[in-house]
C-alpha cells in the first residue's frame, strides 16, 4: 500500500469530526475579538471624540470641595481661668425625601412637640421630596439629644459650635461676643473676639476631590485629591485678671445704684506697662445672649464712648503748662471769680472767688478761672501740642475693637474759637474716652513716659506661647514735671478730695464733674453732669491708674462727693488684689 | 490511513492537554488576581470603616471634652465662688483692715516665677540639654 498525501478535503468523515474544535476555538477568537473591537471602539469614543464633554460633566458633576471648621481658641484671664471658650448646641435637619408621605403627619407633630413650635410650619418644611431642609439652625445640646434618641425617621441632628462665655457678664465689653457674618460662618464683634478674630478663628481646613464611583468602600465615595489641614485658632491670654475685674464691676454697679446713676464705668491701668488690669461698664450684657440686649449697651464706654472729661483734663494742662515752663509750682493768681478768654466769660464750678492761690491750689481748690489762665499763658500752639502728645483725638491703639478717636478742636479747624482755650484747659469743648482719660494721668505717673494700653498679653498655639510686643507710646512730659504733678495731685487728694483717700497709702488724683450737652439741642444741661475721677496709688511708687465715671448721677452732680469715693472703694480692692502694703510698711521694708 | 488517524489524534490530544493547561493557568491567575483584588478591596474598606469609627468618636471625645471644660468654667467661675464663700461665712479682706508686719533679716522677697521664662533663650537651652542627657540616658539612638 503506497502512502497517499493527505488532505482536508480528502480526509474522511471521522477525521472532520475531529476537527470541530478548531473551529469551534476560531469562533470564538472571532466573537472575543468583536468584542475587543467593540470595547476599543467604545474606549475611542469615550477618550477621543466625546472626551472634552465628558471631562466638563465629570467636573461639573463630581468634584466636591468640603471646609472644616477648626476650633476657635480660647480667651483666657491673666492667671489662665477660662473667660471664653467653644461648647456645641445641635441644627436639626430633615431629608423629606427619604420619610414616607404616611409618616411626615407623625414626624411633624412629633417635632413640633419637641421644638414647641406650630406643627403647621414643621409640616409645611417636610412637604416634597427635597434631599435636605432645615428645620432648625440651634437647639440646645440636651434637646438636640433628645431628638437624635427617638430616632424619627428623615431626622438628622448635626451638631453646630457656639461660643460660652462662663463668667456670663464679666468683662462683657472686654470680651465681646461671636455672631454670625455676611459670608455665612461666624465673626467676633466689639473687644478681644473683634480685633483678634482672624488668629481666634483660625485657618479652615479644606478637603476637595471627586466623587469616585468606583470606591471598594460604598457604591460612592469620595476620594480626596487635596486635603489642608485645618489649624485651630490662638488661646488669647488676657491682661484682665477675673477676681479684680468681678470685685470691680461689683463696686462700679454698686455706686450706679447708690448714687442714682444712669450709668458708668472704670478702667484700671498699669502705668509702667500699658496692662489693663480691669475695664467694667455698667448697665452690661450677658455676651451668651447678646441679640437680647440692646445695640447701644454692646458699645464699650470705656473705649467706644468719648465724652467731655471736665475737670480731670486740668492735669494736661497744668502738665503742658510745667513742663514747658509757662508757669511754676510756686506761681501765684489772683482769682476774682471770673475770667474773660476770647470774648467769653468763664467762672468758677462754685462762682465763687478765691482770691492769690498758688498752682497747686487751682488743682486742689479745680478753679476754672485758674487753669484758664494757665492756658492762656500757656498760649494755643503749645497747649495743642501737648493735647496731640498726650494721644487726645487720635485712638490709643488698644487691642480691642470698637474704639473711638475722641475729639477736639484746634487752631485752624472752622469751628475752634479763641475761648475754646480757655474752656478746653478744663476739659470743655472736647471729648476723650476714658480709657484715653486713664493713659494721659498714667503718662504722669509713669514718670513723663505713655505707654500703649493693651489687654492681650499672649497668644498660644500648639503649646507655643507668643508675647505680644509693647512700645511705649513716648515721652510726653519729663520726668521732673511728672513728679511735681504727682505731688500736686497728690496734695488734691490730701487737702481737697479727701473721700478718695484710703488709710495709709498716698493717692494721687483728680475730680471732675462735666455737664452734659442737651441731646437735640443747645448748651449744657444745668442738672446732669459726669462725675469722674481719675488717680494713681501708691503716689511715689504708682502701680495702677484707674478712672471711675458716673453718667449722670442723681444724687449728688459733683464727681469729689460719687466718683471719689467709689475711687476710693475701687484702690482698696487694688491694694488688697496687688498685694500692695501701706505705703509705711513698704517703705520700712526697703 | 490509520497512521494519518493516529497523529491526529496525537495532536488533538497534544491540543487538548495545552488547553487545558492554558484555560488551568488563566483561571489560576485571574483567581489570585482576584482573591488579592478582593483582600486588598476588603482590606481598605475595614481600614476605611475603622477610620471612620475613629473619626466619629474622635468628633464625640471632643464634644464631650467641651462640654466638661464648660461645667468646669461654669462651676470655677467667680460670681459662683463669691457667693459660695458667702454663704461659707467668708468676708472680702481689704488692706487697710490687714495688718502688715515687717519682718527683719529676711532674705530679699523672691521673685515670682518668671512667666516669660520660656520665651528667653537661656530657656531654649536649658531645655535643649536636659532632653538630650534624657535622651542620653535612656539610651536613644537619635
Amino acid at each position: 500500500m503506497r502512502d497517499t498525501p493527505v488532505t482536508a478535503v480528502d480526509l474522511p468523515p471521522a477525521v472532520s469530526r475531529d476537527l470541530r474544535p478548531f473551529r469551534r476555538v476560531a469562533f470564538a477568537q472571532a466573537f472575543f475579538l468583536g468584542v475587543a473591537l467593540l470595547i476599543v471602539a467604545q474606549l475611542v469614543r469615550w477618550q477621543v471624540i466625546q472626551r472634552r464633554s465628558l471631562l466638563t460633566d465629570m467636573v461639573a458633576g463630581s468634584a466636591y470641595m468640603q471646609e472644616i471648621s477648626p476650633n476657635r481658641g480660647m480667651i483666657l484671664d491673666r492667671n489662665e481661668k477660662v473667660l471664653a471658650l467653644n461648647n456645641f448646641d445641635y441644627a436639626i435637619e430633615a431629608a423629606p425625601r427619604w420619610i414616607d408621605e404616611e409618616d411626615k403627619e407623625r414626624v411633624a407633630a412629633d417635632l413640633s412637640a419637641l421644638l414647641q413650635c406650630p406643627v403647621a410650619e414643621i409640616r409645611a418644611k417636610l412637604v416634597g421630596d427635597a434631599a435636605w431642609a432645615p428645620i432648625a439652625q440651634r437647639v440646645p445640646r440636651e434637646l438636640g439629644k433628645e431628638i437624635i434618641l427617638r430616632r424619627l425617621p428623615g431626622i438628622y441632628a448635626s451638631p453646630v459650635a457656639v461660643r460660652v462665655y462662663p463668667e456670663k457678664t464679666l468683662a462683657a465689653h472686654v470680651l465681646g461676643f461671636v455672631a454670625g457674618s455676611d459670608e455665612g460662618g461666624t465673626q467676633g464683634y466689639y473687644g478681644v473676639e473683634g480685633f483678634y478674630d482672624d488668629l481666634l478663628q483660625g485657618k479652615t481646613g479644606l478637603r476637595n476631590g471627586q466623587w469616585d464611583p468606583w470606591s471598594p468602600v460604598s457604591f460612592a465615595d469620595r476620594r480626596a485629591r487635596n486635603w489642608t489641614i485645618p489649624e485651630d485658632g490662638r488661646t488669647v491670654v488676657l491682661t484682665i485678671d477675673r477676681t479684680v475685674q468681678y470685685l470691680v464691676a461689683q463696686e462700679l454697679r454698686a455706686a450706679v445704684e447708690r448714687y442714682g446713676a444712669e450709668s458708668g464705668s472704670i478702667v484700671i491701668v498699669d502705668p509702667r506697662t500699658g496692662a489693663i488690669l480691669a475695664s467694667a461698664a455698667y448697665p452690661t450684657y450677658d455676651p451668651n445672649q447678646f441679640a437680647e440686649a440692646e445695640d447701644e449697651v454692646l458699645i464699650d464706654p470705656v473705649i467706644g464712648v468719648a465724652y467731655e472729661p471736665g475737670s480731670t483734663f486740668k492735669v494736661v494742662t497744668m502738665a503742658a503748662a510745667l513742663d514747658t515752663g509757662a508757669v511754676h509750682p510756686d506761681d501765684l493768681y489772683n482769682d476774682i471769680g471770673y475770667i474773660e478768654v476770647g470774648g467769653r466769660i468763664l467762672r468758677n464750678w462754685d462762682n465763687r472767688a478765691y482770691g492769690m492761690v498758688d498752682m497747686t491750689g487751682i488743682l486742689v481748690r479745680s478753679l476754672n478761672t485758674g487753669i484758664a489762665h494757665v492756658n492762656t499763658v500757656l498760649g494755643p500752639e503749645r497747649f495743642y501740642q501737648y493735647v496731640n502728645r498726650f494721644g487726645f483725638g487720635e485712638r490709643t491703639g488698644v487691642d480691642l475693637q470698637g474704639e473711638a478717636s475722641g475729639l477736639t478742636r484746634q487752631p485752624g479747624d472752622p469751628e475752634w474759637h479763641e475761648s475754646d482755650l480757655g474752656t478746653n484747659a478744663f476739659g470743655q469743648g472736647l471729648a476723650a474716652t476714658p480709657l484715653q482719660m486713664a493713659m494721659a494721668v498714667g503718662a504722669v505717673a509713669n514718670r513723663g513716659v505713655m505707654m500703649r494700653p493693651y489687654v492681650v498679653e499672649s497668644l498660644t498655639q500648639n503649646g507655643q506661647m507668643i508675647y505680644a510686643k509693647h512700645n511705649p507710646a513716648g515721652r510726653v512730659i519729663s520726668d521732673e514735671t511728672a513728679k511735681v504733678l504727682t505731688e500736686m495731685m497728690a496734695q488734691v487728694v490730701e487737702q481737697g478730695t479727701v473721700m478718695a483717700q484710703v488709710e495709709g497709702y498716698r493717692i494721687a488724683g483728680k475730680t471732675g464733674t462735666a455737664q452734659t450737652a442737651i441731646l437735640g439741642g443747645y448748651g449744657y444741661d444745668p442738672n446732669l453732669t459726669i462725675a469722674s475721677f481719675v488717680g494713681f496709688a501708691p503716689a511715689d511708687d504708682p502701680r495702677f491708674v484707674a478712672l471711675v465715671k458716673l453718667d449722670k448721677p442723681t444724687a449728688s452732680p459733683w464727681g469729689t462727693t460719687t466718683a471719689a469715693p467709689t475711687f476710693s472703694r475701687v484702690a482698696r480692692i487694688m491694694f488688697t488684689q496687688l498685694e500692695i502694703p501701706p505705703d509705711a510698711v513698704r517703705w520700712e521694708m526697703n | 490511513m490509520e497512521m494519518a488517524s493516529h497523529c491526529t489524534k496525537t495532536s488533538i490530544r497534544k491540543l487538548r492537554a495545552r488547553s487545558a493547561l492554558g484555560v488551568v493557568l488563566i483561571l489560576g491567575t485571574l483567581s489570585l488576581l482576584g482573591w488579592v483584588y478582593l483582600t486588598q478591596a476588603s482590606y481598605v474598606a475595614t481600614t476605611s470603616h475603622r477610620l471612620r469609627d475613629l473619626e466619629k468618636q474622635k468628633e464625640r471625645i471632643e464634644q464631650e471634652s467641651w462640654q466638661l471644660m464648660v461645667e468646669i468654667a461654669e462651676l470655677e467661675s467667680v460670681s459662683r465662688l463669691a457667693s459660695r464663700a458667702q454663704e461659707l461665712g467668708f468676708v472680702m479682706a481689704f488692706s487697710d483692715e490687714t495688718e502688715f508686719l515687717a519682718v527683719a533679716d529676711t532674705p530679699p522677697a523672691q521673685a515670682r516665677a518668671p512667666t516669660r521664662g520660656a520665651d528667653e533663650p537661656g530657656a531654649y537651652w536649658w531645655a535643649n540639654v536636659t532632653s538630650q542627657f534624657t535622651a542620653w540616658a535612656q539610651g536613644s539612638t537619635r
